[in-house]
C-alpha cells in the first residue's frame, strides 16, 4: 500500500481528500473506491489517550496497594502514595471523558442503561463505581492523615469508613478500568484493533499495572518516603510487570501482523518503537535490573510512565491510520478473520 | 414486521435524485463544493450529513475494432457472430450504486452505543434517537460500513433513519419515492428477499452471470452481522463499491477479550503479591 | 420541429413516453435521455425489462449509454450520415415495411423531371447562387402546380406544428401520378434509393468514425424490431436540433421511421424530448415572434396580408386540415378583442402588428448591440449564460436604455452591468430586477414533451414581493389600458379594444389562471359557455378561442388538464390523466396502426381500427382521423378540406394524407436530407466535396462574430456542449441550491486520456479552451468515456463541455457559451451548440 493515504487529510464531516481517476492515478489500480476509506476513523481527540493512560495509572495504583496490603504490607507512605495517586487520576478521568463528548451536557446518558456487550457502557459504570469507592478510601486516608482536621464530625465520619473493605470492593472495578479501554478499542471494526481483540485488554491492563507501580515509586522516591523493603518490592514488581507487558505486546504485534503496520508508519513508528518499546520497556527494565540508585529508579519510573502514555497514543492513532487504509479493511473483512460463531463457520 | 431496502444497482441511472431527496426531506447541509475528479461522484461517501450516496464506477473496457477505432462500443450481451467477424468483448460499464445505511440485522452501532440512543424501532430499523445521543462517537468506529460520522457543528452522530417519520405516516422513504427507475425498492424485508432472488435469476438468464445479492446472510458475505435490511444487487466485487466482503459483529469479540483480561488480571495480581513478599510473609 | 412537421404534418412528438414501454427496440440518438429526462427514462427501462433492446448513439459514453444494450459512438455533427446509412441499409436489403410504405407514404408518387438530386453538385435543382437560396418549384409532384403563397416568405412558422403553407398545398381531389410498383425511375422511392446509395457502412465509418460493426449492429437490431409484428421507438432532443442542419437530421430520422413502418403505431413513436417543463406549451401558445397561438401565421408585410380578408383568404388551404384556418383565426381575434372585432370586415386587423423581417432571438440581440433596441423585458431566461455567443448577448443587454429581468434568482442576465470587467458607472442600462414566483408558488399548466397539459396547484405563497408572471403581465396590461383610456388615436385602438377582464383572487390580486385557460379553450360568444373542442369553432365571430389546438381542455367547464386518474385505474393509454392536444389524442397519426383496410397490422400491435358494424374508428385512444370516414373512402374531384383526404391517408395535415419521404415544399435546404459538415469543422465534407456546410445556414459575418474556418489548424478539436443531470441549463435553477451544487461543484471539460496525455494534462488539472470568439478556463475530467475518432487515418479529438456555470450563485465557472458562434439552422434559427471547433491548452493561459 502506498503511503499516499497517510497523507490524506480529514476534512469536513469526516470527508477525506480522495485519489483521482483510474486512468490518471496509479493508486486507482487497487480494487478500492478512489482510495476512500470504507469505514470511518474514530472521532476521538487528545483527551482519550490521555484518559486511557491516567485511568490505567489509577487502576494500577489501586490494584498494587490493595493486593500489597492483603499480603500484609503496612507501609503508610506507600499506601498513602497509592491512594492519592488513584484519587487524582479518578478526579481527572471523568473530566477528560466529558470534554471529548460531542454533547458534554448529556454525559449522564452514559448511565441510562447497562449494556453487557458495550465496553463503553460497562466502562462508564465501572469508572463511576471505582471512582466512588477509591474516593472513599482516599477520604479515609485523608482523615487518618489529619487533612480533614482533628476530631471534628467530618473527620470522625471519614475515619469510620471501612477502608480495607472499600478497597477490596473496588479491586475488581479497578481491574476493569485498567483493562476495558483495550477491549473497547478491540471490539470495533477497525482492523488494527479488532485483529488483536484477545490481547488488547491484557496489554492495556499490564501497562496499567506497570504505570501504576511506576507512579507510586516515582512519588515515594521524590519524597524520599517509604520503607526500603517496600521500595525493594516495588522495584521487583515493576521489573516483572515490564516483562509481562513486553511479552503481551510482542504477542500483540505478531497477532496484528500486516494490520499492525500503522504502528511502524512514518508518523507513529518513532513514538511506538522509540518511546514505548525501547524507552518505555527495555530501558527502564535495564535501569531497574542493574545497581539500585534513587536517580535510576526515578528515571525508570518516568520512562515507564511516558512509555505507557505513548502506548495508548500510538494504539489510538494507529487505529485512525488503519481505518484510513481501504486495503486494511478489505483484507481484514474476510471470512478467515470472522469471529467464530455457529451461523457462519 | 421489518422494513428495508432493495437497491438494484443494475437499473440505477446515477441521477442522484435519492441523494437530493434525502437531503431535502431531512434538511441536511451540503458537504461543501469540491470537484473530486472521481467520475461524477463529488460527495464521495456516506456521512452524518450524507445519508444516501451514489457511487460512480467507471470501467469501460477498451477494444480494437476494424476501422481501428479505439473505443467503448457495442452491446454487453452480444454473443452471436458479428458481421466482418469482429471481436466483441463485454461492453465496458459505467456502474452506479446508491449506498445507504445497511440496517444490519445485528447492528454493531446499536450494540456499541453506551447511551442506548441507537435502537431498533417498531419497523425493525436501526434508528438513532437524536434526543439521547451524547456524541461519544463509539458507533462511528463500530460500524463496519463507515456509515456514521459525528457531525462537527452538531456534536451528535447521524445516519439514515429509514425515514422513520415518513413510515409512521405510511409514506415510503423519500429516496425510494424519488427514484425514477425503482432502483431503490422499499418494502418488507421478506418480500424484498424474494424479489431480489427473482431479479438475480432473471439477470442470470439474460447472461449477466456476475449479478448477485449482497445483504442476505445465506448469499452475500454478510453472515457476520446476520445480514442487512438494506440489500443490494451488485455486478462487481463488493470492494468495487467500497463494501467489505465479510463484515463482522465486533461485539462478538467481547467475550474472548473479557476472559483474556480476567486471566491477565489474575496473573498480574499474583505478580504483585509475589513481589511484595507474599511468600515469606505468609511463611511467618 | 419542421423535421417532423414537414414529414408527418405536425411538429410535435408523435407519441408519448409511457408508450415507449410498448417498443421492441428504442433508438436514443441526439439525446442523453437518462441524464436530461431521468424521470421519462423510467419507460425505456421498463421496456428493457420486458426485453426491448436499447440503443444509444452519442459522441460520448454517457449515463444513457451505460443503460443501453448497444452503444455506437459518432463524431458530433454527422448524424445524417449515420441515419442515411440506416436508410440505405433498409432499402438495399429490402427491410422496409412494404405495405405500409406503399399505402401511407408518398413513395409511389412521381416527381417532375425538372428535379435534380444533390448527388452530383451537393446542391439540388433550383439553387439560386446570388440569393443563396432555393426555388423549390422543381421539387414538386408530377403534374402539380405549386402554390407559392403557401411556401411563404420567412417560413418561420416551421417551429412546431407545420404552418399550413408548409403542409404542402396540393390541389385536392386531383389523382396524383403514382407507380404502385415503385419501379418508375422518378418515383420518390427510386429517388430515395439513388440519393442514399452513397451512405454505405464504409462511408459511415469514414465520416462518423463509428465502427462498422457497431453501425451494422444498430441497423440489424432496428430492422429486426420493426415491421408488422414489432415496432421501434426513437428519442431525440437537442443533440440533433442544435446543428446548422438540425431540421434535416430529424427529417432523415422521420423518413427512416416511415420506411420501417413505425409511425402511428404503439411503441413506434418519435419522441422529440422537450426541454423546459412547458417548452412545448410556449410554442403552442406562442412566445415565438413569427406565429400566433396555435401555430397560426403571423401577419407579414411581405405577404398579401394588407387587409383581414386578404390575410384570411391567402392563408387558408383548400385541402387538408388547414382549410379550417378562418375558424381558428377569427375565434382568436374574438377572444382578444371581443365585441370590438368584426368578423366580417375585421377593421381592427389593420392596426395589428405585422412581421417586417427576422425578429428571432439572435438578430434581435445583434440589434440591441447595434443600438436598434431601446429596452427589453426578460421573463425566465438567463441569456447572459444560456444563449450561445453569450458575450455578444451581454454586450447587447449593456447597450439597452432599460432592462427588466423577471426571475427568481439574481441571474447573470440581471447583473450584466457589472460583468466582464465593466465599470457599473459606465453602463448606461437602467436595470430592474423583479422577483418572480416559482412553479410551486402559483397555479398553472405545463405542456410537456408529449403535448400533454398537466395542471399544478399553488402549494405555498411566493416569498416577499415575488408574484406570478401572470400577475405582472395582467396588472401591467391593466395599467396600460388605464393610460390609453380615452385615446382616439387609431394606433391605440388595439390596446383599447383588448379584452382584459380576468377575475383576480386573494389580497395579492393574482389573476385567475383558470379563466385564462377557459379563454384559450374557447367559448360561444353569446352565452360564454366553453366549447367542447375546435370542431365547434366558427368563422362567423360566434365563437372565441385564444388557441384552437388547446380547444377541449376546458370542455364542459371542467379543467381537463387537472385530471389525475392513475394509470393503474385505466387503459395503458391513460386518456384520463391530464389532457393532450389535439383533442386528447395520445398517439398521433394512429390511423396508421391499422392497415389500409382498417384492420390492425397485427394482434400484438393493435391500437386503433375500423369497426365495420359501428361504422367508426375505435380503440383505447382518440382516433387521429375523421371518426366515421371509412378506409375505403376516396375524395372526388371537387372535395374540399378534410373531405379531400382519402380513407387511407393517416397524415391528415398533409395535403395528400401521406407521410412525406420526399418533401416537395416547405424546407429551405432541400426536399431530401444531405450531409454537410458543421459550419465549424476540422475536416472536409467527404460525401459532397463541393459543399462544405449547409448552403443556407444563417451565418452573420460581423467582427464580433468570427468563425473558425473549416480545417483551421489553430482549432483542431471538436467541441460539443450538453447538460448534466445535476444542473439545469444556465444553472439558474440549480447553482443557487446547495444540494444540487455540491453534486457538480464546478465547470469541467471531458477529454479522452489520449488527448490528456498529448497535452500533458492529468485529471482535474486546469485547461484553457479557446475559439475565435473567446476563451474559458476549466478543470479537465479525463475519461475513457470520451472516444477518440479516426478520420482518414488521423486522430480526431472531441471535447465535452457542460454549460451550466456562470459568475453568480453558490458554485461558479466560466461561461461556456462565450465560445460559441452565432451560426443558425436556416428553417428554425437554432444555434449550432453541438458541434464547433476550438483549441485546448494545458493550464490557465
Ligand atoms: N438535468 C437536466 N435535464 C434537462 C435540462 C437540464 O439542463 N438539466 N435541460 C432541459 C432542456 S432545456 C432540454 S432542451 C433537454 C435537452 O436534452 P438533451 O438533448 O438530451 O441534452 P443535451 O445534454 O443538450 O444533449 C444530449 C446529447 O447530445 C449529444 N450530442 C452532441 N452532439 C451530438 C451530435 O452531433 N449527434 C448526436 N447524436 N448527439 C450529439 C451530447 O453528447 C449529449 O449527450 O434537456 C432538458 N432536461
Ligand atoms: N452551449 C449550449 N447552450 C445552450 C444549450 C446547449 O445545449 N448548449 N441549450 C439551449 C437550450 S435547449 C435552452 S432551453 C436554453 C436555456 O437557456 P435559458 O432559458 O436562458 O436558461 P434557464 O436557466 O433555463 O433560464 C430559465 C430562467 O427562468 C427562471 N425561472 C424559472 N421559473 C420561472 C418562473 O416561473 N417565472 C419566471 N419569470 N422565471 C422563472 C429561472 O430562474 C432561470 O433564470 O439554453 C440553450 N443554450
Ligand atoms: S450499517 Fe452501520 S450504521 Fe447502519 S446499522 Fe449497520 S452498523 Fe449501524
Ligand atoms: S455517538 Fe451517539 S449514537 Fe453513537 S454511540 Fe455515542 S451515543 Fe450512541
Ligand atoms: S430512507 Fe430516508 S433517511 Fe434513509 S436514505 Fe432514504 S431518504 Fe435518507
Ligand atoms: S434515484 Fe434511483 S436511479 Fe437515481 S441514482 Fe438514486 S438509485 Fe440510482
Ligand atoms: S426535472 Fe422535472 S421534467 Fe425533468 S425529468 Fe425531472 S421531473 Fe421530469
Ligand atoms: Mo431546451
Amino acid at each position: 500500500m502506498t503511503d499516499v493515504r497517510e497523507e490524506t487529510r480529514p476534512s469536513r464531516n469526516g470527508q477525506v481528500e480522495t485519489s483521482h481517476h483510474p486512468e490518471t492515478d496509479p493508486q486507482r489500480k487497487d480494487n478500492d473506491y478512489y482510495g476512500i476509506p470504507p469505514i470511518k476513523e474514530h472521532t476521538w481527540t487528545w483527551e482519550i489517550p490521555l484518559y486511557f493512560w491516567l485511568g490505567g495509572i489509577g487502576a494500577g495504583a489501586h490494584v498494587v496497594t490493595t493486593i500489597a496490603r492483603l499480603v500484609g504490607v503496612e507501609d503508610q507512605a506507600f499506601l498513602r502514595a497509592g491512594r492519592y495517586t488513584t484519587l487524582v487520576t479518578m478526579l481527572l478521568s471523568p473530566v477528560l471523558l466529558i470534554m471529548d463528548l460531542g454533547r458534554p451536557e448529556r454525559f449522564y446518558n452514559m448511565l441510562r442503561i447497562v449494556k453487557w456487550r458495550s465496553p463503553m457502557s460497562m466502562g462508564s459504570w465501572a469508572l463511576s463505581v471505582f471512582g466512588g469507592l477509591s474516593g472513599l478510601v482516599a477520604t479515609a486516608q485523608a482523615a487518618e492523615d489529619g487533612l480533614l482536621g482533628r476530631d471534628n464530625f467530618a473527620a470522625r465520619l471519614a475515619g469510620a469508613i471501612p477502608d480495607r473493605l472499600m478497597s477490596l470492593l473496588a479491586l475488581p472495578f479497578g481491574y476493569f478500568v485498567g483493562a476495558y479501554t483495550g477491549v473497547l478499542l478491540a471490539t470495533t471494526s477497525v482492523p488494527m484493533w479488532a485483529r488483536n481483540a484477545v490481547l488488547m485488554g491484557p496489554t492495556f491492563l499490564s501497562s496499567a499495572l506497570s504505570t501504576g507501580l511506576s507512579a507510586i515509586s516515582l512519588v515515594l522516591h521524590l519524597g524520599d518516603w517509604g520503607e526500603r523493603r517496600t521500595l525493594e518490592s516495588l522495584r521487583k514488581a515493576e521489573r516483572i510487570a515490564l516483562v509481562v507487558e513486553s511479552s503481551l505486546l510482542a504477542a500483540s504485534l505478531i497477532r496484528m501482523s500486516r494490520w499492525g503496520k500503522p504502528l511502524f508508519s512514518k508518523k507513529l513508528g518513532p513514538l511506538f518503537v522509540g518511546g514505548t518499546l525501547i524507552g518505555g520497556l527495555l530501558a527502564p527494565f535495564a535501569l531497574l535490573s542493574g545497581r539500585e540508585s534513587r536517580s535510576r529508579s526515578l528515571l525508570a519510573s518516568v520512562l515507564v510512565l511516558i512509555g505507557g502514555y505513548l502506548l495508548r497514543y500510538t494504539m489510538v492513532e494507529g487505529g485512525r491510520l488503519s481505518a484510513r487504509d481501504p486495503q486494511a479493511t478489505f483484507t481484514f473483512a474476510r471470512k478467515e478473520n470472522l469471529p467464530l460463531r455457529e451461523e457462519n463457520v | 414486521m421489518a422494513t428495508g431496502f432493495l437497491t438494484d444497482t443494475t437499473v440505477c441511472i446515477g441521477c442522484k435524485a435519492c441523494e437530493v431527496a434525502c437531503k431535502q426531506w431531512n434538511q441536511l447541509p451540503a458537504d461543501g463544493y469540491e470537484l473530486t475528479g472521481d467520475s461524477y461522484d463529488n460527495t464521495k461517501q456516506l456521512s452524518g450529513t450524507t445519508w444516501r450516496h451514489v457511487a460512480f464506477i467507471e470501467n469501460p473496457r477498451k477494444r480494437r475494432l476494424t476501422g481501428d477505432v479505439d473505443l467503448v462500443a457495442l452491446a454487453e450481451d452480444v454473443k452471436e457472430q458479428l458481421p466482418g467477424g469482429a471481436e466483441i468483448d463485454a461492453l465496458g460499464r459505467w456502474s452506479f450504486m446508491s449506498d445507504v445505511c445497511k440496517h444490519c440485522v445485528e447492528a454493531p452501532c446499536q450494540q456499541a452505543c453506551p447511551t442506548g440512543a441507537i435502537i431498533r424501532n417498531e419497523f425493525d430499523n436501526v434508528y438513532i434517537q437524536p434526543d439521547v445521543c451524547n456524541g461519544c462517537g463509539y458507533c462511528v468506529s463500530a460500524c463496519p460500513y463507515g456509515v456514521i460520522t459525528r457531525v462537527p457543528h452538531d456534536g451528535r452522530a447521524f445516519k439514515c433513519t429509514l425515514c422513520y417519520d415518513r413510515q409512521k405516516d405510511g409514506l415510503e422513504p423519500a429516496c425510494a419515492k424519488a427514484c425514477p427507475t425503482d432502483s431503490i425498492q422499499f418494502g418488507e424485508v421478506e418480500d424484498l428477499k424474494v424479489r431480489a432472488e427473482e431479479r438475480v435469476a432473471e439477470l442470470h438468464a439474460k447472461g449477466y452471470t456476475n449479478a448477485y445479492i449482497y445483504g442476505t446472510p445465506e448469499v452475500g458475505g454478510t453472515g457476520g452481522i446476520g445480514g442487512n435490511h438494506s440489500k443490494f444487487i451488485l455486478m462487481d466485487e463488493p470492494e468495487t463499491y467500497n463494501l467489505p466482503r465479510h463484515p463482522f459483529l465486533p461485539q462478538d469479540k467481547v467475550h474472548q477479550a473479557s476472559v483474556a483480561s480476567i486471566v491477565t488480571a489474575g496473573v498480574l495480581g499474583a505478580v504483585v503479591a509475589f513481589a511484595f513478599g507474599a511468600l515469606e510473609r505468609g511463611a511467618r | 420541429m419542421p423535421g417532423l412537421g414537414i414529414t408527418y404534418g405536425r411538429g410535435g412528438a408523435t407519441s408519448n413516453l409511457q408508450d415507449l414501454q410498448n417498443a421492441d427496440c428504442i433508438l436514443i440518438e441526439g439525446s442523453n435521455m437518462a441524464e436530461a429526462h431521468p424521470v421519462g427514462f423510467r419507460h425505456p427501462m421498463i421496456a428493457k425489462k420486458k426485453g426491448a433492446k436499447l440503443i444509444h448513439v452519442d459522441p460520448r459514453f454517457t449515463r444513457t449509454s451505460a443503460m443501453c444494450d448497444i452503444y455506437a459512438p459518432l463524431r458530433p455533427g454527422t448524424d445524417i450520415v449515420f441515419l442515411g446509412g440506416l436508410i440505405n441499409y433498409v432499402l438495399e436489403n429490402e427491410r422496409y415495411f412494404e405495405e405500409y410504405v406503399k399505402a401511407f407514404t408518398n413513395a409511389a408518387t412521381i416527381i417532375t423531371e425538372d428535379f435534380e438530386d444533390a448527388n452530383a453538385s451537393g446542391l439540388f435543382s433550383g439553387w439560386d447562387e446570388e440569393k443563396k437560396q432555393y426555388n423549390p418549384s422543381s421539387w414538386r409532384y408530377e403534374g402539380m402546380p405549386i402554390d407559392y403563397a403557401a411556401v411563404g416568405g420567412s417560413q418561420g412558422s416551421l417551429l412546431g406544428e407545420a404552418g399550413q403553407g408548409e403542409s404542402g398545398e396540393m390541389h385536392p381531389g386531383m389523382e396524383r401520378p403514382r407507380d404502385m410498383t415503385l419501379q418508375h425511375e422518378r418515383c420518390v422511392f427510386q429517388i430515395l434509393k439513388r440519393h442514399f446509395a452513397r451512405y454505405t457502412p464504409e462511408m459511415v465509418e469514414r465520416v462518423c468514425g463509428t465502427p462498422r460493426e457497431a453501425f451494422l449492429e444498430v441497423a440489424e437490431t432496428l430492422c429486426e424490431n420493426s415491421g408488422r409484428e414489432k415496432t421501434s421507438s426513437l428519442c431525440y432532443a437537442v443533440g440533433w436540433t442544435q446543428h446548422s442542419k438540425g431540421v434535416q437530421v430529424i427529417r432523415t430520422a422521420a423518413i427512416l421511421w416511415l420506411l420501417l413502418g413505425n409511425i402511428g403505431r404503439p411503441g413506434g413513436g418519435i419522441m422529440a424530448l422537450r426541454g423546459h417543463a412547458t417548452i412545448q406549451g410556449s410554442t403552442d401558445i406562442a412566445t415565438l415572434y413569427n406565429i400566433l397561438p396555435g401555430y397560426l401565421p403571423m401577419p407579414d408585410v411581405n405577404k398579401e396580408h394588407d387587409t383581414w380578408r386578404e390575410y384570411v383568404t391567402n392563408e387558408t388551404a383548400n385541402s387538408g386540415w388547414w382549410s379550417n384556418f378562418p375558424k381558428y383565426i377569427t375565434s382568436q381575434m374574438k377572444a382578444w378583442y371581443g365585441e370590438a372585432f368584426d368578423a366580417e370586415k375585421g377593421e381592427l386587423f389593420d392596426h395589428f402588428p405585422r412581421l417586417s423581417g427576422d425578429h428571432s432571438y439572435y438578430p434581435t440581440i445583434m440589434e440591441m448591440k447595434d443600438g436598434g433596441v431601446k429596452g427589453a423585458f426578460i421573463f425566465g431566461q438567463n441569456l447572459a449564460v444560456g444563449g450561445p455567443h453569450a458575450k455578444l448577448a451581454r454586450d447587447g443587454l449593456r447597450n439597452l436604455d432599460f432592462l427588466v429581468v423577471l426571475d427568481a434568482y439574481e441571474v447573470e442576465t440581471a447583473t450584466t452591468w457589472k460583468m466582464d470587467g465593466v465599470k457599473p458607472e459606465e453602463c448606461g442600462t437602467e436595470t430592474f430586477f423583479i422577483p418572480m414566483a416559482l412553479v410551486a408558488e402559483k397555479e398553472g399548466s405545463f405542456t410537456q414533451t408529449q403535448r400533454m397539459l398537466q395542471w399544478h396547484d399553488k402549494s405555498v405563497e411566493p416569498p416577499g414581493d415575488a408574484r406570478s408572471d401572470a400577475w405582472f403581465v395582467y396588472h401591467l396590461g391593466r395599467r396600460m389600458k388605464e393610460l390609453y383610456k380615452g385615446s382616439t388615436e387609431p394606433r391605440d385602438s388595439l390596446i383599447n379594444a383588448m379584452t382584459w377582464d380576468y377575475p383576480v383572487e386573494g389580497e395579492r390580486e393574482e389573476p385567475s389562471i383558470e379563466s385564462i385557460l377557459k379563454e384559450i379553450n374557447g367559448y360561444t360568444v353569446a352565452d360564454g359557455k366553453p366549447v367542447g373542442g375546435f370542431a365547434e369553432l366558427k368563422d362567423d365571430g360566434s365563437t372565441a378561442s385564444g388557441g384552437w389546438i388547446y380547444s377541449g381542455v376546458y370542455a364542459n367547464g371542467v379543467n381537463q388538464a387537472r385530471r389525475r386518474k392513475p394509470w393503474t385505474e385505466q387503459s395503458q393509454v391513460a386518456p384520463e390523466w391530464g389532457w393532450a392536444w389535439p383533442a386528447n389524442r395520445r398517439i398521433l397519426y394512429n390511423r396508421a396502426s391499422a392497415d389500409p383496410d382498417g384492420k390492425p397490422w397485427s394482434e400484438r400491435k393493435k391500437y386503433v381500427w375500423w369497426d365495420q358494424d359501428q361504422g367508426k374508428w375505435v380503440g383505447d385512444d382518440v382516433p387521429d382521423f375523421q371518426a366515421d370516414k371509412p378506409p375505403s373512402y376516396r375524395p372526388d374531384e371537387d372535395a374540399r378540406g378534410v373531405d379531400a383526404l382519402p380513407g387511407d391517408g393517416p397524415f391528415i395535415l398533409n395535403g395528400d394524407g401521406k407521410g412525406w419521404l420526399f418533401a416537395p415544399i416547405g424546407l429551405k435546404d432541400g426536399p431530401l436530407p444531405v450531409h454537410y459538415e458543421p459550419v465549424e469543422s476540422p475536416v472536409p465534407n467527404l460525401i459532397y466535396d463541393k459543399v462544405q456546410h449547409d448552403p443556407v445556414a444563417k451565418t452573420f459575418d460581423r467582427p464580433d462574430n468570427p468563425y473558425n474556418p473549416p480545417e483551421d489548424p489553430r482549432y483542431p478539436y471538436v467541441v460539443t456542449t450538453y447538460r448534466l443531470t445535476e444542473h439545469h441549463t444556465s444553472g439558474a435553477m440549480s447553482r443557487w441550491i446547495p444540494w444540487l451544487s455540491e453534486l457538480q461543484p464546478e465547470l469541467f471539460c471531458e477529454i479522452s486520456p489520449e488527448l490528456a496525455a498529448e497535452k500533458g494534462v492529468s485529471n482535474t488539472d486546469w485547461v484553457t479552451i479557446s475559439t475565435s470568439r473567446g476563451k474559458i478556463h476549466c478543470k479537465a475530467l479525463v475519461s475513457e468515456r470520451i472516444p477518440v475518432y479516426k478520420f482518414e487515418g488521423r486522430d480526431l479529438h472531441t471535447i465535452g463541455l457542460p454549460y451550466h456555470w456562470g459568475p453568480n450563485g453558490l458554485v461558479k465557472g466560466d461561461v461556456v457559451n462565450d465560445l460559441i458562434p452565432v451560426s443558425l439552422e436556416p428553417n428554425v434559427a437554432i444555434h449550432e451548440a453541438k458541434a464547433f471547433t476550438a483549441n485546448l491548452e494545458a493550464g490557465r493561459v
